[in-house]
């Protein structure tokens, strides 16, 4: 009679320890993953100001204020060095024009000259005069690996207040802005600018420059930066030729009524006579589908693909003619170079200064 | 009658080659200047004055005075604006605004940090961020050259540096040129 009375004993227990494992696991299921997620939320913020933190602290000796002096009197802006040899870069509107330039970064402090100058993407490149030592620099990374909502840092110096770090996100890459087409596309990023961060660099979350700061968006809420393989092109232009040496195709475009077999509704409307294009035996209404590595879908896309145009280089373009494709060879001539803007500005109750008529890109 | 008209008509052809000598009205000018001139210097200079002023009083009339007095009023007003703005202290951490585009700046502004009506305005202009367009002719689409309206630059404002962010990137109207 025992053994069955303590059979069903056990049984008992063993039914017992089987429902609280049970309400044991299904209670953690459900309180694991709302504490799992509680500590994520108190923990990723943290782990994300570590990460800006040490962006901060790899880049701060790279990054220099910029103070120089022009026709309107003193001017102070942000840059950073991308070689060891002192190279720094930052917008055209700070080392563009100026002059008396001086480099501050660390405890350090030189004066610098200006290397390259090029108001048509709006950045100038200058370089330390007398720089004891390899200065500290900033690796450059790659704008391509960006992607809407990729997080981002940037370093610089608002106002005259010293040097703090930014952090927002990819917000877009724009073409144009209130109808007006830059140069080259340029990276919006939501991170707020005040007014002496222009030039500052733009960086990725491995702490490598991926932008230049050019301007403010929306009463600096948001900022625009010029992708930095654009600042590498050219740096590379003054390495090889002494100075920017955009190429042209000597061609016009507009948009197609109808995309081409492609898909492309990049039409040429009008060829320079004598010009690669021309030579090459582009003729008007071709559509253009490919130049180079750069596929073409609209005529925006070939401010990206021209921009990067060296004068001399050869390269191949695909259009589209009378539902045929040809694959033509032609060598990027050289661009006219925008006129230097006079620095000096009228004196009077407002000054009005007439800019020259900037050239096409 | 006629004889008196045959006479004059004589008298005239007879007078006809009678010249002065050279210089003689530039001489007679000058001649005629310095004994005025000399006859105000036997006069006190207070009697001098007091004839000029009545003299002046005399041509005066309502409305001339009205518009004496009205210009009086601006330039004054001009005078006081001017000199407040210019002893105004600059805005703390923000004095000047930066460049509007890529190949050239908005001045500093002295604007920042004054009192009133006008100077307020001024100031949420003068210190707005830059991407602002404010005091800017430049709109989209305007073929360049383009007009930059830029607050004043004084001397008083070259001491102060000019904090630089563009408002907007180099951008241009027609791309479509390769």
């Amino acid at each position: 009679m025992r053994l069955p009375v303590t059979g069903c004993l056990i049984q008992r227990l063993l039914r017992c320890a089987t429902g609280a494992t049970l309400l044991l696991a299904l209670g953690f299921a459900a309180v694991l993953p709302g504490s799992a997620s509680g500590q994520g939320t108190a923990g990723e913020p943290e782990a994300l100001s570590r990460e800006v933190q040490q962006i901060y602290e790899r880049s701060r000796n790279s990054v220099a204020r910029i103070e120089a002096q022009d026709a309107n009197g003193a001017l102070v802006g942000t840059g950073f060095f991308i070689d060891p040899s002192g190279t720094l870069v930052t917008s055209y509107s700070v080392g563009g024009e100026s002059f008396n330039i001086v480099a501050s970064f660390g405890e350090s402090k030189y004066p610098a000259r200006r290397l390259v100058a090029d108001a048509r993407s709006g950045i100038a490149i200058l370089q330390l005069e007398k720089a004891a030592a390899a200065t500290p620099f900033l690796p450059l990374g790659s704008s391509a690996e960006l992607k809407v909502a990729s997080p981002v840092v940037m370093v610089a110096y608002p106002l005259d207040l010293p040097l703090a770090p930014h952090f927002g996100m990819i917000a877009g890459f724009d073409g144009k802005y209130l109808d007006r087409y830059f140069v080259t596309t340029h990276i919006r990023a939501d991170v707020p600018v005040k007014r002496g961060q222009g030039g500052a660099p733009l960086l990725n979350m491995k702490g490598e420059a991926v932008g230049v700061v050019i301007s403010g968006v929306d009463e600096g809420a948001a900022c625009y930066a010029l992708p930095i393989e654009a600042v590498n092109k050219l740096h590379q232009d003054y390495i090889r030729f002494g100075e920017p040496s955009p190429g042209r195709l000597g061609l016009r475009v507009q948009p197609a009524g109808v995309a081409s077999g492609a898909g492309s509704t990049a039409e040429v409307r009008q060829v320079d006579e004598g010009g690669p294009a021309d030579e090459a035996g582009i003729r008007v209404g071709d559509v253009i589908e490919q130049i180079g590595t750069h596929p073409i879908r609209t005529p925006e896309d070939l401010l990206n693909a021209c921009f990067y145009l060296t004068a001399g280089e050869s390269l191949e373009m695909t259009v589209g003619r009378h539902g045929e494709t040809i694959t033509a060879r032609l060598k990027a001539a050289e661009r006219e170079r925008p006129r230097k803007v006079p620095a000096k500005a009228s004196r009077g109750l407002f000054d009005i200064t007439l800019r020259p008529e900037a050239p096409s890109p | 009658m006629r004889d008196e008209d045959d006479q004059i008509s004589k008298l005239l052809r007879l007078k006809r080659y009678e010249q002065p000598r050279p210089g003689y009205f530039e001489d007679f000018l000058k001649e005629f200047q310095n004994r005025q001139r000399a006859e105000l210097l036997k006069r006190p200079l207070w009697r001098v004055m007091l004839d000029r002023v009545s003299a002046f009083r005399e041509q005066l009339t309502a409305s001339q005075l009205s518009y004496g007095a009205a210009s009086v009023a601006v330039l004054m007003i001009a005078t006081v604006f001017t000199v407040d703005m210019l002893r105004a202290p600059l805005e703390p951490g923000g004095p000047a605004l930066a460049a509007v585009s890529p190949s050239g700046g908005f001045g500093p502004t002295p604007f920042s940090g004054t009192s009133g009506a006008m100077h307020s305005s001024f100031n949420r202009l003068a210190s707005a961020p830059v991407s602002q367009s404010v005091l800017s002719l430049e709109e989209p689409g305007l073929q360049e050259p383009q007009l930059s309206l830029r607050p004043r630059v004084d001397s008083a404002s070259l001491h102060q540096p000019r904090y630089i962010l563009d408002s907007r990137p180099a951008s241009y109207d027609a791309p479509f040129d390769f």
